[in-house]
This record gives structure tokens, sequence and C-alpha cells, in this order.
């Protein structure tokens, strides 16, 4: 990669702000003749709190700030825009096979970001932030699936543009202060998102992606204009007979009315976009106590909104098809159908079956939404002049202590999970198997000698 | 300051490094230019994934092998005939078939464009790869040539890299004729381009020829409504094969060790195309993925899941003492116990009398040579003798009489006796190593037989059968072939030969016929499926539809 960069920084009286900055990229994974773009921002800030204007005494800060530039993106592959041919061998005599086409005219995928935001400090105890932003990416970097008969998988484009527009706000509050015996302060955040895909290449009407999640099922991910990038499109779940116990699912009719039907293959060629994994809104917050010498503080997180595909239930909640593994006991709010006239959410248990009960579908959509203690922390202080240490903390100390959902898998917070036909690791909203994120306990000293 | 703020930044703006970087590890399209023989290569390679769904979709779909309980792989839903169009390895077929299609077909036009020296050797087996492939990819997605080729949907045809991606507008499937026309021109052309000569693991003369003849053999019809002129051709060129000099039967004692031998051997007459796997492409983790890896377990290696059919045993046992040669290719797993049983199968019935499956019992006996009993549920029944070479006996056990035979105890997996294949293993001695064999001499005898029979010449069918079947039986050739007896006895023999080589599914469907499987399994055994079934071909991988830029019909 190679670069050229300049950066203005310029304050005036401590009120006025301004930056400026510019700077030109090229790299070598982008199309011959599309390696450079230029990239800019430009930003001001005013200190009003110290306009002479400005009388209001109890405001001890405020500070609008706008901005606007563009940064570029570059694909996670090295070389997405030639021809590539796969090395295999047949009888250890070495050969190529084709894999990728070639594209010229790859280049740096943009995002134009607006924001505007605002800092205030009230009464010397209370802060808050504001931010709105408004994020346009087009010339977005992907690998499209071309069709097979062609002899290719995929091909890396500049496929379209999507917006993301959102608002962050953070509050802090020290609620006791300047006491003797006592502080206490609290802070909240909470962030909000939202996504919308704008246009497509070619004037496509729609992209199908499949995320390639596990060995038996493939979740699709629906790209329209006009809708959220990770809209989930699955076969969608109609329920459990309540006289039969078998399972249902939708399908569009020849006029065109979604209707029940007994057939998952029927069914399955009747997706429909079922919901998304993007949250609604998320964030976190904390609280930090002092009382003489003992010191608490603790943090949490959240999010809610958005919905996991937990794929781990088509392998372990499978209704008695899969007898070689460990089946998942019926979570709150889960039964069984078991004569007819129940209204049941799982189908009737059947060993062995192989008539597809536990195949994919908005069966395994599960809300994300999750209220988590992520750490707590609390010590005391001892004051020894008299052995010579200037402080001496004893600390209880503990992460991950509990997390309130309603998803039945390891963690709604997912990781990054193994994609093993593409060989990386990806976070695509499906649930797999995953190491859970361990809760730890810790005692401890510190002394300052 | 000024100065050298200016010198500084003219010193960075003249410095350009060159941006250009190739892969180490992926060949660029100037390095393949140059050496298109790699492109050839890589078009064999291709077929190593691809024999492995070819052989899963041919064979487990019919009625040779079971398998003990669900499995999570998708090649169940041949098992299980609970097709979806989302099926991974029907896809991994698709895709691997166009790749070889396609980039045959860009050799064919480089080749022909530069200098490349032998011109006829590569686009001869180009030509070849790509009528192979269509003529597969007909067969596992279009329907049998008997029923209606005319309307009935075959694959897309694709010639090559397309120039414009972007405005890219595909045309929908052909017919299965056309895609019958379109194989044959394809290998005609390799025929006619290729050198004869035995190469076992590569194209060659005698391999194009060898695929007409089961292509035209596909094409003539069934028994009862037989197309001869198509029958005429399979045997022409199943003779242009047989007569060329370059193929021998092996003898019975090498055929007893089929499996061991490598496709290119010098002493491996008989396969005429093989794809070829070297043990140096797996860790030892792969070959429990390899086809033998799931039919048995050998040196701990394999998983041994998939075991030969009651019905298939069945028929090995018509010949006493085990002398059928293709009893070679079964193992049956005993346990390390010194332990006699009787082992039959038994029909599970309702109270009412009603048949609802079958399963495998293993009893202990009790008693003396000539005076034995079997222990079920705690009960002596007695046992009768029905043939002392294979220690068959039967017993009459609540009102229906099974017949079993004597035998060692053997290992069971959730409840089933493991009779491991091993047809697909041990190549040079490794555990499951096994280059699949695409087309071998023993086939076209067999295909003449069956054409012979369509046209009525029962004699020179005869000729043909007993050629097979003296090989594999030491005297068990048949005495005459009439037109009661002629198409079971020919369906039976190209049954009990080419069992696990991915030809069973195929073979009864497009013949007409209805499979059955009412012996133990997980499959449902009171499932038959008639050659009219809509699951008698596969569905277009889901993805494929997705992505097409047209219209892709998909099988009902």
């Amino acid at each position: 990669m190679q670069s050229f960069l300049a950066n203005v920084n310029y304050a005036y009286d401590h009120k006025y702000l301004a930056q400026v900055s510019f700077r030109r990229d090229g790299a070598s994974n982008f199309g011959v003749d599309a390696r450079y773009d230029n990239f800019f921002s430009l930003s001001g800030g005013w200190n009003v709190h110290r306009e002479d204007f400005f009388t209001l005494d109890f405001v001890n800060q405020l500070k609008l700030r706008a901005s606007y530039g563009s940064v570029g993106k570059r694909p996670e592959e090295y070389y997405p825009q030639y021809f590539l041919y796969d090395t295999q061998s047949y009888d250890e005599v070495p050969g190529g096979i084709i894999t990728q086409i070639e594209n010229k005219d790859l280049t740096w995928e943009k995002t134009y970001t607006t924001g505007i935001g605002l800092d205030l400090t009230l009464f010397e105890r209370l802060d808050i932030s504001l931010d709105y932003y408004n994020k346009n990416t087009s010339n977005l970097l992907y690998e499209v699936p071309l069709p097979s008969v062609t002899g290719l998988n995929k091909s890396w484009q500049n496929v379209g543009s999507v917006r993301n527009r959102g608002f962050e706000v953070t509050v802090s509050y020290d609620v006791l202060r300047d006491l003797k015996d006592w502080d206490w302060s609290i802070s909240a955040n909470l962030g909000l998102n939202r996504n919308q895909v704008r246009e497509l290449y070619g004037d496509q009407p729609e992209i199908i992606l499949t995320t390639n999640s596990g060995v038996l099922d493939n979740a699709n991910i629906l790209l329209k204009p006009g809708m959220d990038m990770d809209t989930w499109y699955l076969t969608e779940w109609a329920g459990v007979n309540a006289q039969t116990g078998q399972p249902q699912w939708y399908m569009t009719n020849d006029a065109g009315e979604r209707v029940i039907t007994n057939d998952y293959r029927e069914a399955s060629s009747h997706k429909v976009a079922v919901g998304t994994s993007s949250p609604d809104f998320f964030g976190g917050f904390s609280t930090d106590l002092r009382y003489k010498n003992f010191d608490l503080s603790a943090f949490f997180s959240y999010s809610v909104g958005g919905k996991i595909y937990n794929y781990n239930r088509i392998e372990y909640d499978s209704d008695g098809a899969y007898n070689d593994r460990n089946q998942m006991k019926l979570q709150k709010g889960w039964n069984r159908w078991e004569k007819p006239g129940d209204i049941a959410t799982h189908p009737a248990a059947s060993y062995g079956n192989g008539s597809g009960f536990n195949k994919g579908s908005s069966r395994h959509l599960e809300s994300a939404t999750y209220l988590k203690m992520k750490s707590l922390s609390i010590g005391y202080n001892f004051n020894l002049p008299k052995l010579h240490i200037s402080n001496m903390r004893v600390y209880f100390s503990a992460e991950n202590l509990f997390t309130i959902t309603g998803f039945s898998g390891i963690d709604p917070e997912l990781p990054p999970s193994y994609i093993a036909r593409e060989d990386k690791y990806k976070i695509s909203g499906v649930a797999t198997s995953i190491y859970p994120q361990t809760r730890k306990f810790m005692f401890g000293l510190n002394l300052n000698f | 300051m000024k100065k050298i703020f200016i010198f500084i930044m003219a010193v960075c703006t003249f410095t350009a490094c060159d941006l250009e970087r190739f892969p180490y590890d992926q060949y660029t399209q100037e390095q393949v230019e140059d050496d298109i023989e790699i492109l050839l290569t890589g078009c064999y390679s291709r077929l190593k994934s691809w024999s492995n769904n070819m052989h899963y979709v041919g064979e487990f779909g019919g009625d040779n092998v079971m398998k003990q309980a669900t499995s999570t792989d998708s090649w169940f839903e041949f098992i299980s005939y609970n097709h979806t169009p989302t099926n991974a390895r029907m896809k991994t077929f698709w895709t691997d078939s166009y790749k070889v299609i396609s980039q045959a077909s860009d050799i064919i036009k480089l080749a022909n464009e530069g200098n490349y020296g032998d011109v006829d050797q590569l686009t001869g087996e180009a030509y070849c790869l790509r009528g192979m492939m269509y003529f597969y990819l007909c067969r596992t997605f279009g329907r049998p040539y008997y029923q209606d080729p005319e309307t009935n949907l075959g694959v897309r045809f694709v010639y090559g890299l397309p120039e414009d991606m972007n405005n890219l507008v595909l045309p929908d499937r052909a017919t299965v004729k056309e895609t019958y026309e379109q194989a044959i021109a394809d290998l005609e052309k390799a025929e006619s381009l290729l050198p004869a000569g035995r190469r076992s693991i590569y194209a060659s003369k005698e391999v194009a020829q060898a695929l007409l003849s089961r292509l035209y053999l596909y094409m003539s019809g069934t028994y009862e409504n037989p197309q001869t002129e198509y029958a005429d051709k399979a045997i022409h060129y199943a003779d242009l094969v047989i007569n060329s000099g370059n193929y021998e039967l092996l003898p019975r004692e090498n055929f007893l060790k089929y499996n061991e031998l490598e496709p290119d051997a010098p002493s491996q007459t008989e396969t005429i195309f093989a794809v070829k796997r070297v043990l140096s492409e797996f860790t030892s983790s792969d070959l429990f993925g390899s086809i033998g890896g799931m039919y048995s377990t050998i040196y701990g290696v394999g998983w041994g899941e998939v075991y030969a059919s009651g019905d298939y045993l069945d028929l090995l046992y018509e010949v006493e003492n085990k002398g059928d040669a293709r009893w070679a290719f079964i193992a049956p797993e005993y346990t390390s116990e010194d332990q006699e049983v009787f082992r039959y199968i038994i029909t599970q019935q309702t109270d009412k009398g009603e048949i609802t499956g079958y399963t495998y019992r293993q009893d202990t006996i009790t008693g003396n040579p000539g005076n034995y009993s079997v222990r079920i549920d705690g009960v002596n029944y007695p046992l009768t003798l029905v043939k002392e070479a294979d220690r068959t006996y039967s017993v009459n056990y609540k009102g229906m009489v099974y017949t079993g035979h004597i035998d060692q105890q053997m290992a069971v997996s959730n409840g089933y006796p493991q009779f491991f294949i091993i047809k697909c293993s041990m190549q040079g001695g490794e555990s499951q190593l096994h280059s699949p064999i695409v087309i071998r001499l023993a086939e076209l005898y067999l295909n003449k037989a069956e054409a012979y029979a369509k046209k009525g010449d029962y004699a020179s069918a005869l000729q043909a059968l007993n050629r097979v079947r003296g090989r594999a039986i030491t005297g068990g050739e048949y005495e005459s072939l009439t037109a009661e007896n002629a198409a079971e006895r020919i369906i039976k023999e190209r049954r009990l030969e080419l069992a696990f080589e991915a030809h069973r599914t195929v073979d009864i469907y497009r013949l007409g016929q209805t499979l059955k499987r009412p012996y133990p399994g997980i499959h449902n055994q009171l499932l038959e499926v008639p050659a009219t079934s809509n699951r008698v071909i596969q569905y277009i991988p889901l993805d494929e539809i997705n992505a097409y830029p047209g219209s892709l019909t998909q099988n009902p």
C-alpha cells in the first residue's frame, strides 16, 4: 500500500477549532485501473461556553461539533482483482483450476460520514454527550456469488451502496462528590444504528447470500434496496399442527397467498425475509462508589433487538432425528406435542426420523436481547504508615457474572465463528458451537511501598 | 521552513513504489497461458472431489447398501429419499462438473488458437472430460432416457468463460435428448482425436468409446420397450474396446484383489478409466471422508457406517460355499469373543400382522451339530438344516419361518451387524485409499448382454453375460437365456458385479423398475420408489437457481 497524507489543525482563542486532512492511497489489491483514490475530512468545533455572550453559570461546558469526511476500505483478500487458478494436483502432477475472474476496475470502498455532536457539562456534575451520524458507503466491496455454470464461484465487485444512520448518547453523573466519606458516580451510554441497502450493482433487484454456517444448513441473507443489510431470508415456520403434532411451514400458492404446508421442500422454495440480526439499540452502564476506604465498581452491557439464527438447534434440538449426539432440554416456554389438541412449540419427537422436522427455518430465529453484568470490583484500602507501606488495597473482582437473556444458545453476544468452507472467521448472526465466555473470580492484593 | 517543507513534499511525491503484487500459491492468467497443460491437469484434479459425490448419489439411492443410523451428512438424503434443493453435496457436484466443463471448453479454445504442440491430444482429452461431465450431470439431474427425452429437462451447455460477466443472461436448461446429443458429440470428437492405448487414469480413445457404449445403453430403453438402434450402438462401441487388444478381464485370482491394485499398475488390465488418488494427498483424517471410509473401518481409519444390504448378501449366498468371487469385497466384522450365533433377519409386525420393518438378530445357539437349537427371548427353538455348505438353517418362530446362518458373532453398530464393504479401500495396502473407477471392461460385457437381450439375440447375450459370470463363479455360467429369464439374470449379474461402483441407483430407474428395500437399515423399509417418481433424480441446487442470471427451471 502506498499513501500520501496531510493534516492541519487550527485553534483560535480556545473557542473555535477546525481541522482539515487530505490523503491519497493506493493499494495492490485493487484493479489495475483503479488503484488510487482520494480521501479527506473536515471538522469544526465551537466552545460556546467560552463566548462572552454566554452567561449561564450552571453550564460548565457547551461544545458543538460537526464533521464531514471520507474513508476508504480494502478487501480482506490479497488478490481479488486477478484471474486466479487454484493449484491442485493429479497423480502428483500440479494443475490449476479456475476459481476467480478478474476485475480490472475493482476499487476502494468509500464511506462519507456526516456527524454532529454536542458535549454538555452542567452543575459540574452532569456530563452529556450526544452524537448523530449519517454514513453513506458506496462501491461496497463484496464477494458476489456467480452461477457455477460458468465454472466460477465468485468474483469481487464494488457491489452497491449502503447507508448507516445512528445516534449515540453518553451520560455521566456525579451523584455524590466532595463529601468526606462518599463518592459516587454513575454513567450510561446508548447507541442505535439503522442500516439500509441503497442500491445493488447492475440494477439487480436483490442478491441472496449464504452464510455457510454449518454442515447441515445454510441460512440465507437477503440484500435488497430499502432493507437492512443483515436481513434473514428463510423458510417460514408455521408452528406445530395441534391435531397431528407434525411440523408446518408456509409456502406461497399459485394465487400468491401464504398457506400452510407439511412439505418442507415446498416451503423452502418460498423463502421470505424474516427479521434481521441487527439490534434495535445497545449500550452499557456502570457505577463507581466509594465509602471511606471501601470502593465498589460495576459495569453492565446490554443489547436489545435483533435475531440470532441458532444453527446449533438443528443438531441439538432435532426432535429425535439425531440420536448420536446430546439433545437440548426444553427451555422455559417450550413444550413438546403429545396428544391431539396440544398447542406446542415442538413437534412430536420421532426416533431417528429422517423426514426433515428439524430443518432450518424461522423456527430457529431467537431474540438476541441480553443484559450482562460484565464486571464487578470491590476493594478496601489500608493505610499503614507504620509499616512504610504507602497504600495496600485488598480486592475481590469478578468478570462475566451473569447474563439475562431469552436466547437458548451459549452466548447471545456472538463472537466471529469459523466458516470452514471459506477458511475464515466471520460474524454472521449465526450461532454455532463456540467456547463460552468464562466467568472469573479473582482475589488480589496491591501494595505500594 | 517553508522550503524544507516543499522539499519533503516533493521527495514524497516522486518516490512511488510499484504496487503490482502477485500470489505465490495460485496461478495467474499469464502463467496459465504459457502452459495450458496446467489447465488440463487442473480438470483431472477436479474429478477427485467430483468422484466422491458421483459415487454417493449413484450408489446410496440403490438397494445394495444400508445405513445403521441417521447421519448429518447430506448424502443421507439419497438414502432417505428426503431430497432437498439445499443439499450441499449436490451443490459441490454441480460446481465441480461445471468447472471441468468450463475449463475444458477454454482448453479447446486456447489450444486451437495458440501454438501448443500436440493440439489433438489436449483437445481430445478436454472433449472426453466434457462429454463425461455432461453425461453424469444428465443422469443425476435429468430423468431416465426412456421417459420423454424431448420434454424432460437436462442441463445447461457452457462453452467456456463468458466474455461479459456483468451483463450475463443465460438460457434455461436443454432437454435430456439435447444433453445426450451434446455428450455424444463431445465423446465422438474425443474418440477421433485421441490415440488408442491404455492410460487408465487419463482419457484415451477407448475411454470415450466405453462411455459411448454406456451412454447408448442408457438410451436403449427398457426390456419391455427397447430402442434397438441404440442397443446396436452400445454393442458396437463395447466391441471396439474389447477388440482393441488393450484391455483384458482380470483373471479370478487378481479380481479377488481388484481393490488393492492401483488403476495404472501394469497388471491392472481391466480398468478403463479411474480417478487416481495418491496417499500424499491425504492426511489420515481425510481418509475418513473418502468413499471407503464410510463403508468400513480398516486399521482404525474409517467410520464404517454403511454396510452391504441383506438383499445383496442374499444374492451372494445364491452360490454355495461363498463361491461367488464378489464375496472378496465384503468383510464382516466379528467380535473378539469366540461365540457362535444364529444370525437371521426377522420381520417386525403389528399385532394385526401388518409388516412394519425388518431387523437382524444374532441369537445364541445350543446343542450339537445335527441337533442345534436357537435361544430366542429365553426359549429354545429347533433349527432345521437347509444347506450344509454355508451353514444355512431355518427356524420356525411365531408362525414365520426365518432362514439364517450359523456363524461367529458379528460386531454391531446401532444393532446392525457390520458387513463392511472393502471394494473402495486398501489401494496399495493403504487403509482407505481408493481411486474411484469410472468405467471398466466387465461393464462393457454386461452392456453387450443387455443390448443383445433387448434385440432378442439371446445367444450373443448369453456369451457376453457368461464372460462376467464365469470369471466370478467358477463353473457358474448359465446354460441358456430365454425371453423369460434374460432380463432378470442380466440385471442380477450387473447388480452383483457393479455393486459399490455408483451404478445401481441409475440402473434401477432407467429400466423402469421400482426400488424396493425390504431389508434392515435406518431407511424406510416399506418405501417403494417407482421409476416415475419425482425423487428418481436430484434437485438443482437452490443456490444455483438464486445466482442464475436468467431462469433455471427446478425439477418438481
